[in-house]
């Protein structure tokens, strides 16, 4: 844990370094540049600000190892009877929830009803509301975390990637991807992914307040 | 059914659900939903439970 602190800690300033001496040269010989494309120190800049950018990527990956080790600590992921019992009921809810939404796609393919998604999308909205039936019936009936992993890493790991996944959708979203032709694309998947995350997020919050409150009543 | 015999042996013993939990090799919302009724619990756990609470299995889950 600490070897990883301290290279994660050294990558960082190295990376801090390099951004500096890439801006600080893109800075003075900005003007240089501009007329000289082939120049050698044009070549270092630009060495300079991407070997930082991969480095701040390797400080990252880091980061999101160790909490993931925080999360699951060396022995595997265990559940007890009541959890593996519940994490069944809550797939087979999930299951039945993507089969109504099949039968609904199929009446309204059949009542030839105006499109509003590619059959792609649907597909990634069916299954995406399957995983958070299953997941918000799991986190509510405290089946979700393993009995010897660290539920607050597990949340913290979650709402990085919570995150990305939104940021990437929002992205998307801005660029005018999701929607082509009036018609709901596949490009969907990140912005959906990320509210269904940010909605098993928010009943990993709202379960832990209630947890506070039944613990020992 | 509230099972009221098993909090009252837990609470005999100063543990609180968590610490029962972590004992037997639970969650706490599994000791919770014991003690509340919700779930019943298989007999390896049950066995388990009473190892812990120094109680027989009649003691703490027999018929009141």
């Amino acid at each position: 844990m600490k070897k990883r602190k301290i290279t994660a800690l050294v990558l960082l300033c190295i990376s801090i370094l390099l951004l500096i001496a890439g801006l600080l040269l893109a800075f003075i010989y900005g003007d240089t540049f501009k007329t000289e494309s082939n120049s050698p120190l044009l070549i270092v800049t630009i060495t300079c600000i991407i070997l930082a950018i991969l480095l701040i990527g390797a400080v990252f990956g880091i980061f999101l190892v160790s909490l993931s080790k925080s999360a699951y600590p060396t022995k595997p992921a265990q559940f007890d009877e009541r959890q593996i019992l519940i994490s069944g009921k809550g797939a087979e809810y999930g299951l039945v929830t993507v089969a109504l939404i099949a039968l609904v796609m199929l009446f309204w393919d059949v009542a030839e009803l105006p499109q509003f998604a590619e059959p792609g999308a649907l597909l990634i909205l069916a299954t995406l509301l399957g995983f958070l039936v299953y997941s918000v019936y799991r986190v509510w009936h405290g089946a979700y975390f393993v009995i010897n992993g660290n539920p607050k890493y597990i949340t913290s790991l979650f709402g990085v990637y919570t995150a990305i996944t939104l940021l990437i959708g929002i992205s998307d979203l801005l660029d005018g991807k999701l929607i082509e032709n009036g018609l709901l694309t596949h490009h969907c998947l990140m912005l959906s992914s990320g509210i269904v995350f940010l909605f098993v997020l928010a009943t990993m919050g709202l379960k832990a307040l209630k947890d506070r409150k039944d613990e020992d009543a | 059914m509230k099972n009221l015999k098993l909090k009252s042996a837990r609470a005999a013993l100063d543990l609180s659900q968590q610490e029962l939990a972590d004992l037997v090799g639970v969650s706490r919302q599994t000791i919770s939903s014991i003690e509340k009724g919700d779930y019943n619990p298989t007999i390896n756990l049950c066995r388990a439970i009473c190892k812990v609470l120094g109680k027989t299995l009649d003691e703490l889950f027999g018929e009141e």
